[in-house]
């Protein structure tokens, strides 16, 4: 009985140890819950957090939350390692968050917008960040909501999350010049709405 | 620039209740148990298929 807990309890130190990827390869080989859940108390708070960002409701957030997990849990034999776990986790929870946003207020999708993109050759960020530097966390709180879910979700993906141009072509599904083109204008809505609102 | 970003995200997680934890975990920790009473099921009353199905994915891989 002792002998049992104490091995329980030291798997599940080592468990926690684990990187995200080793973990995914354990759960793989014997589908033991042990190994979903120690992602599911990695991340998901943090997946809460970018819910609650892109729904602006805390309780369609947890209804979110759950099924993103399960969506995780049903495809994880997907997951091929192209990226990182967490990177491969916040795609499905942004396309999830916009396409809920979208069903709800039939917003154009980000496919649609990618449409009407047009001559991305050479396609360079020149919105400086510091601009937007001078926004404050309650700041950032009432632009955020003003804005678009694909706009909030690239500037999250690449301020939050710190995810490289390459990262968000896969979570986009889109080019480099294409993702490019996203961010600065995400930026430039996101000093618009900072002129409107606080520079008087 | 990027630490506001994280301070949001991180006030957000902080004023997270407990039981807005609960609830999701304890949704999740049914529909997981529901999917495995599924499987067992499916693996006791039709073995055959399940192997073939498991059997196909290898191949994939």
């Amino acid at each position: 009985m002792i002998l049992n807990l104490l091995n329980h309890v030291l798997s599940g130190s080592a468990i926690a140890s684990m990187s995200d990827e080793e973990i995914i390869d354990k759960y793989r080989e014997n589908a033991n819950t042990r190994y979903f859940d120690v992602l599911y108390t990695r991340y998901s708070d943090k997946v809460y957090a970018k819910c609650v960002s892109m729904l602006k409701d805390e309780g369609r957030a947890e209804d979110a939350v759950q099924d993103i997990f399960m969506k995780i849990l049903v495809s994880i034999s997907k997951f091929k390692g192209n990226s990182k776990f967490s990177t491969w986790l916040y795609s499905i929870t942004y396309n999830f968050c916009i396409d809920k946003i979208r069903r709800k207020r039939k917003e154009r999708s980000l496919v649609q917008e990618v449409d009407d993109l047009s001559n991305l050759e050479g396609v360079t960020d020149d919105v400086d960040d510091n601009e937007l530097l001078e926004a404050s966390v309650k700041q950032m709180k009432i632009i955020l909501e003003r804005l678009k879910a694909a706009d909030k979700a690239v500037l999250l993906m690449k301020y939050q999350d710190e995810l490289s141009i390459k990262d968000m072509t896969l979570v986009l599904d889109m080019s480099e010049s294409a993702v490019k083109m996203k961010i600065k204008r995400a930026k430039e809505k996101f000093r618009r709405e900072y002129q409107v609102l606080f520079s008087a | 620039m990027s630490n506001k970003w994280k301070e949001l995200e991180n006030e957000i997680i902080e004023g997270r209740s407990d039981s807005s934890r609960d609830y999701t975990k304890n949704s999740l920790n049914a529909n997981t148990g529901f999917i495995k009473f599924m499987a067992d099921m499916l693996q006791l009353f039709f073995p055959g298929m399940v192997k073939a199905v498991l059997g196909a994915r290898e191949e994939e891989k």
